[in-house]
């Protein structure tokens, strides 16, 4: 499998390590979660959203196993020390779409702010 | 004690050896400066706030993009920019007049930016003629191809589990950078590789 690095071109997919769904980018808020209140629903005078706790338990553990397209993580450990936002198929291996991992990252953070 | 002075001693000696018309040697004397980028090369990206910034091909001050390499002159001193990331480039000029060097890269580069010393960090060896691309290629998993990897361009890879920069230095010359601490293991890689291509 070879993998098209946005900067430095296509390289083979043994430079690379696997991480994980793209997911682990999408990490809930910790400044809203408040571990030593377990409980979940009830009303927060501090603004903590009510389902944090859960939140950070579907971020922790759950993963759609699909067949078919996904967005992974892949570190360049060989290469440039970049982290990557792979889009592949499960089925076939075929690779639709590389990003940067920082600018996935950026660009999502962008999005927040503009909200 | 007031006599002694300490002479630098290449990882592997000096070692230089001809395979029919292809060379494999030690490149010894060679300056090897790091430099990290992340403010200083900056160029504005667009969507992004001032303080995201990133070196790119058009940038500013003229940084080589990630896998190429550019040559800056100064006093006579030719110091080649091997951009390895984004955000760090090497610098490698032949080990003379350092003071001039590092001043033509502040120049460069901005007063402030950090520059860490790497020249005894890295062995480095030359290979010339006719056999280096086919040795080569069995040994990395980079395509070598003129039009792909073009004279100047450069690749961080791994040759036989060892982290490597390979340099494009002509049309049958190459330079490959590896640590230090693997000098003989990395020289021994090489040789057996040319050695099933003859």
């Amino acid at each position: 499998m070879i993998i098209d690095h946005p900067l430095l071109g296509p390289r083979d997919a043994s430079e690379f390590t696997y991480l994980g769904d793209a997911a682990l980018l999408d990490r809930p808020d910790t400044a809203l979660l408040d571990f030593a209140d377990g409980a979940d629903g009830a009303d927060r005078a501090d603004g903590a959203a009510a389902n944090a706790i859960r939140q950070f338990h579907d971020y922790l553990y759950l993963r759609d196993n699909i067949a078919g397209q996904t967005r992974e993580l892949w570190f360049h450990e060989a290469g440039d020390g970049s982290w990557l936002v792979v889009t592949r198929d499960t089925v076939t291996h075929e690779i639709a779409k590389v990003e940067m991992a920082r600018d996935v990252a950026l660009a999502k953070k962008h999005n927040d702010e503009a909200k | 004690m007031d006599n002694t002075s300490l002479k630098a001693k290449p990882p592997l000696g000096g070692y230089r050896k001809t395979f029919g018309d292809t060379t494999l040697q030690e490149m010894t004397g060679l300056a090897i400066i790091a430099i990290a980028t992340s403010n200083g090369g900056a160029v504005k990206v667009p969507g992004r706030d001032h303080n995201q910034l990133a070196v790119s091909a058009n940038d500013p001050l003229d940084a080589p993009a990630p896998g190429t390499s550019n040559v800056i002159h100064q006093d006579q001193i030719a110091i080649r920019l091997l951009s390895l990331r984004q955000d760090l480039i090497l610098a490698v000029f032949t080990a003379q007049n350092n003071r001039n060097a590092i001043e033509a890269l502040r120049n460069k580069f901005g007063r402030t930016i950090p520059i860490t010393d790497q020249s005894d960090a890295w062995v480095v060896l030359g290979l010339s003629g006719p056999l280096s691309e086919s040795a080569l290629e069995r040994i990395c998993s980079i395509d070598l191809h003129q039009d792909v990897f073009a004279n100047g361009d450069l690749a961080q890879t791994r040759m036989e589990h060892i982290s490597t920069i390979l340099f494009r230095s002509g049309d049958e010359a190459f330079q490959i950078f590896a640590p230090r601490s693997y000098a003989r293991s990395f020289l021994h890689a090489v040789e057996t590789s040319i050695h099933n291509v003859r």
